[in-house]
């Protein structure tokens, strides 16, 4: 019998995984003291995705968020006009805040004994706070502003945050893999120019762990002929609306010499992404089911295309594919996705994306109608996902099934490291290498007394496991 | 000369009144101190008031949130 | 009170209409229970509109924030009859896993209210639960209400023209929503 670990740095849970067979224990996934475990070792020590800038334009806008199991208040001063988040709970008697969704506000007020705090978490008035027989002038509000973050970036607006103050930088944490975002991050022309996200945040429940979809989604392309059968089979096609265009050219060349996946043992990152590289980006490829939106893209690309001439380009999601950053965000061009825990059998999957803030409005709705279809629970694509991945938590929860293992052998081994990409590196994209470099990440994670045993990372402190 | 309005902050309405207070509503509080809204935040709760006179001293030409149950008169 | 001939053929006017509009309604919601979903796809006007748009948290008063803009947010659905039509081609497939096995969907509709008449175009409101049960325990509950335009049609009676479907959730809680309410 393993053990159940219950101490920080305890080495046991290396025993969940076997490196030489390439399989994982379903106990990783359905033991609930794991579960805490990772929300200790892992969310409140990995930069967090909470949303964009674009929705909370003005000062004093606000969007609740979520790090994992807990809601994080994302809001826009409105002196200094800096976006913090802060911890969701009153510092009085924990009571959650702000219960809207997202506004405009001076303060922010509990309901409970009316604790209050201004748009930079300050503390600034308590009910009875003057009264000479409550408080009677001994509240130290200096000490008492809400939790925030230890460290937030802004990175071309999307918004990220830890809670643990001895994280690298957020483009230490990402490598590579920050020029990848970027790109994601970046009108269609590849002009820095910013984003318009479609508010809200789509938010469903996923009765599943989290790391059931969070680690195998957007590297796990051996389940899409099966799990997505009735979307080619409709002709739904799985990525711009039904007109299939890219279904054209996946027959015409199975494996483009430029399709990798990646798998960044060290960081935990990876997906499967195209390597633009001079000329610049492909020939255009029309995919788009409303009418024009095409056209507006063609146009774009020919741009970014000229734009990128002479530029070896990182790997990112678009034409090629996807990424994820560990722990659970997915990235694809103007579109995030991603799972936040709720408990060991419950996960909350988030969608935002957003386009070009110029675009005109035909290609906005073009873009928004896609992000509606496609995703989560009315998802033409994403609803199959849905059926899977839930019904692999009670097939594998039981005395019995959680004694096996899960196999994650495809493709291990096969992988080699590259000079022009990050991590290990596999030409095609049939592999779960991306997958076992998220285990990777996730044991070096879980023995970590901290930061100090996780960063930096290089050849001579490999977290590569497998 | 007609009198200034006074606010009723008490009774079944009081709190939405309290809610929707304008800025440069005259308030007095419970304590002495006398001010002018500069912001209502419109949560029920406070009122941001710059203080023309304040039991602390230091506080006079200050601003400061105050709770409802410390107003003692909101005038038009 | 009916006081005039005139005023008591409009009430028995209305009545009659209120009674073919809730038999839409519900041979509608019969179909979807049935599994019938073509025969329930022509009772959609070819330019139908069905939206439903998400709810957020919000203060009371604030009621302009509650609802997604049609225009330029998200919503859950806002798409034509060709979108779902691509949906039912999808059901039909029999490897579509969210409803394979297939599901035991109860729509109820109640609440009918006539609430206009334009010509051939009717508003009529009405409230929707539609429970789903699947597999050995699975159970989804969708609750809501529904603002529709329909328009008399001399094949089906009336088709749906537009339809706002009020869903009384935040967060999605179903993993999937598979049907039509």
């Amino acid at each position: 019998m393993v053990a159940i670990i219950r101490a920080r740095g305890d080495r046991s849970i290396r025993d969940y995984i076997d490196p030489e067979r390439g399989t994982v224990s379903r106990e990783l996934y359905v033991n609930p003291d794991i579960f805490e475990q990772e929300m200790e070792q892992i969310f409140q020590r990995c930069w967090l995705f909470l949303g964009h800038e674009s929705q909370i334009p003005n000062p004093g806008d606000f969007v609740i968020s979520r790090m994992g199991t807990e809601e994080v208040i994302v809001v826009r001063d409105r002196k200094d006009n800096q976006i913090r988040a802060f911890l969701n709970s009153c510092r009085h008697r924990g009571m959650k805040v702000v219960r809207y969704d997202q506004g405009n506000s001076l303060i922010f007020t509990c309901p409970f004994h009316a604790w209050t705090y201004d748009t930079t978490g300050r503390l600034v008035g308590a009910g009875f706070q003057h009264s000479p027989e409550a408080y009677c002038g001994t509240l130290p509000k200096e000490e008492w502003g809400l939790a925030e973050v230890a460290q937030f970036k802004n990175f071309y607006g999307s918004l990220w945050a830890t809670w643990d103050p001895k994280a690298p930088s957020f483009e230490d944490y990402l490598g590579p893999f920050a020029e990848s975002l970027r790109h994601c991050l970046q009108s269609s022309d590849g002009v820095d120019a910013g984003l318009d996200m479609f508010t809200p945040f789509q938010r469903h429940r996923l009765p599943t762990n989290w790391k059931v979809p969070g680690f195998t989604s957007v590297t796990d392309l051996t389940h899409t002929a099966m799990t997505h059968r009735s979307a080619s089979a409709a002709k739904l096609h799985q990525d711009r609306g039904s007109k299939g265009g890219r279904d054209r050219t996946r027959n015409a060349a199975p494996f483009p010499m430029n399709k990798y996946a990646i798998g960044d043992h060290n960081l935990g990152h990876g997906g499967m992404c195209t390597l633009y590289h001079q000329p610049g980006v492909p020939e255009y490829e029309e995919e788009w089911y409303e009418e024009g939106v095409d056209d507006y893209f063609r146009e774009a690309t020919a741009r970014k295309s000229k734009l990128l001439a002479d530029k070896i380009m990182a790997p990112h999601g678009w034409g090629g594919g996807h990424f994820a950053i560990f722990p659970s965000v997915m990235v694809d061009s103007w579109r995030l996705r991603w799972w936040q825990p709720h408990s060991v059998g419950v996960v909350e999957r988030w969608t935002l994306s957003g386009i070009d803030k110029t675009a005109p409005k035909h290609v906005r709705d073009g873009v928004r109608h896609y992000s509606e279809r496609f995703n989560g629970p009315v998802g033409f694509f994403e609803s199959d996902d849905m059926e899977n991945w839930n019904y692999v938590f009670p097939a594998s929860q039981g005395a019995r099934a959680r004694k096996l293992d899960y196999f994650f052998a495809n493709g291990k081994g096969l992988g080699k490291y590259n000079d022009r990409l990050p991590g290990v590196v596999f030409n095609g994209s049939y592999t779960e290498e991306a997958q076992r470099a998220r285990f990777s990440r996730w044991l070096a994670f879980m023995e970590a007394n901290s930061w100090d045993d996780l960063y930096p990372v290089n050849k001579s402190a490999d977290h590569r496991i497998w | 000369m007609t009198e200034p309005k006074k606010y009723v902050l008490s009774g079944p309405n009081g709190a939405d009144t309290f809610r929707n207070l304008p800025e440069g509503t005259k308030i007095a509080t419970i304590y002495g101190g006398a001010g002018e809204i500069t912001a209502n935040p419109g949560d029920g709760a406070y009122v941001l008031v710059r203080f023309t006179e304040h039991e602390n001293a230091a506080l006079v030409g200050q601003e400061e949130y105050v709770f409802f149950n410390e107003v003692r008169e909101a005038t038009e | 009170m009916v006081d005039t001939p005139n005023a008591a053929r409009q009430a028995l006017e209305d009545v009659v209409l209120k009674h073919e509009l809730e038999q839409f309604l519900y041979l509608e919601a019969r179909l979807l229970d049935e599994r019938r979903h073509e025969e329930w796809l022509d009772l959609l006007a070819d330019d139908l509109h069905y939206w439903m748009p998400m709810r957020r948290n919000i203060k009371f008063g604030d009621w302009d924030l509650e609802f997604t803009s049609m225009d330029e947010e998200i919503n859950w659905f806002d798409e034509g009859k060709d979108i779902l039509a691509g949906r039912i081609r999808q059901l039909k497939t029999g490897v579509h896993w969210p409803e394979e096995p297939v599901s035991r969907f109860e729509h109820i509709v109640s609440n009918v209210e006539l609430v206009s008449v334009d010509g051939d175009e009717i508003r009529v409101n009405s409230k929707f639960f539609c429970y789903q049960n699947r597999l050995q325990d699975e159970v989804n509950q969708f609750v809501g209400r529904r603002e529709d335009l329909v328009r008399r049609d001399p094949d089906t009676g009336f088709k749906l023209v537009f339809r706002k479907l009020i869903l009384a959730q935040n967060v999605m809680l179903p993993k999937v929503l598979n049907t039509f309410l």
